[in-house]
């Protein structure tokens, strides 16, 4: 049989039946360099399975709890960042679309006189809603109950509150935590 | 795995902090002398093994209870430690650093901190001009006495590439073990070699 079988026999470790043992074993005893493969690859294996395990410095899961907090806002920051980096693209790049649709259909004079009027249409159109709320609340009191009222504005202030204070804890914990604990 | 162990493992998929630190606790010793086998250095193993735990950490919720724990423990390390190894290339050690860290025992007999020196860096030698992957393979087959196909499932690798890869590496570290010896030990044995078998 080959050399190189034989150096892949001992290599590779395969498990032999008897006769390719044998064979093996009659190799061996003529070939030096197998020899060397042989009892050098058992030492070195040898030598790997009986080494002890390398433990890492006291305090090793003490350090893990004092960095889970700082991984964790770290992470929390790289998601807002991410959020925010996105919103950002999405925005430039839909007002990019609207310039560029708007100059391709119109002159950029036409365009400024245009956004102009509608500046001035939102500043009348905000100042009508303002009168139609006037107007409105100085008419609703007499037609609904007190009670409703106070009921109403207290349930706006209820829900506010509640807005606010978990807008608060998402900032402090971050969203996964805090969907964990809720 | 043991009972206990099964009941953190739960606890922690269900996002309880203290049951993940038992797991840390627990398997400390096997992902930090992964990393350091792979990185060869004994802070930048601190690092990894953290790393590696805070992988695990947040993939938890993805983790199949069906493969054993350790394994993929190990898995995350070892795919971690490769990305590292190919970034850089494996340091020399320093004495001072594997006196301190590998030998924790708190009255240590000269002879033997001397003796577990040099075996760990003949360990090193053995390893040191092997890629990532191969390195991997040979200290979870030798290290761990995880199978082929177990190897094949952490390293991401199919079975015959494993193979491939340990024939490799095993072909290596006879040749690094036949340069580490002594030259007087290398014709001596040379000489009466056949005896031996």
């Amino acid at each position: 049989m080959e050399h190189n079988l034989f150096e892949t026999w001992i290599i590779d470790q395969v498990e032999l039946n008897s006769e390719q043992e044998y064979a093996l074993q009659q190799h061996l005893l003529d070939c030096s360099t197998c020899q060397r493969l042989q009892r050098n690859l058992q030492a070195a294996i040898l030598s790997i399975q009986t080494s002890t395990p390398v433990a890492p410095e006291p305090g090793f899961s003490r350090r893990w709890n004092d960095s889970l907090a700082h991984r964790r806002a770290q992470q929390q920051a790289k998601q807002i960042s991410f959020t925010r980096n996105i919103l950002l693209v999405g925005l430039l790049f839909l007002l990019a679309m609207l310039v560029g649709y708007s100059l391709l259909i119109t002159s950029p004079m036409r365009l400024l006189v245009s956004g102009m009027q509608n500046v001035m249409s939102l500043v009348l159109c905000w100042n009508q809603l303002g009168r139609i709320a006037f107007n409105l609340i100085s008419a609703l009191p007499p037609i609904i109950p007190l009670a409703i009222w106070v009921l109403l504005s207290t349930g706006l202030a209820g829900l506010s509150l509640f807005w606010v204070l978990t807008l608060w804890r998402i900032s402090r914990q971050g969203v996964g935590n805090y969907e964990t604990k809720t | 795995m043991n009972q206990a162990e099964t009941q953190w493992l739960q606890h922690a998929i269900q996002g309880d902090d203290q049951a993940f630190t038992n797991l840390v606790e627990h398997y400390q010793t096997p992902v930090f002398n992964l990393c350091y086998r792979m990185l060869g250095d004994p802070q930048e193993a601190e690092d990894a093994a953290q790393e590696s735990f805070w992988r695990a950490y947040q993939s938890i919720q993805r983790y199949d209870p069906q493969r054993p724990f350790a394994t993929w423990l190990l898995s995350i390390a070892a795919h971690y430690c490769i990305d590292q190894q190919r970034r850089r290339r494996l340091p020399s050690f320093a004495l001072d650093e594997i006196t301190e860290e590998i030998v924790p025992d708190p009255a240590p007999d000269p002879e033997k901190m001397v003796g577990q020196i040099e075996r760990d860096r003949l360990l090193h030698s053995l390893l040191v001009d092997m890629n990532g992957q191969d390195r991997a393979a040979i200290i979870l087959r030798y290290w761990y006495d995880l199978s082929e196909q177990e190897i094949s499932e952490a390293l991401s690798l199919s079975v015959s590439a494993v193979k491939s890869r340990l024939h490799r590496a095993r072909r290596l570290l006879a040749e690094r073990w036949q340069e580490a010896q002594p030259a007087s030990v290398n014709s001596e044995r040379n000489t009466y070699g056949a005896q031996s078998f």
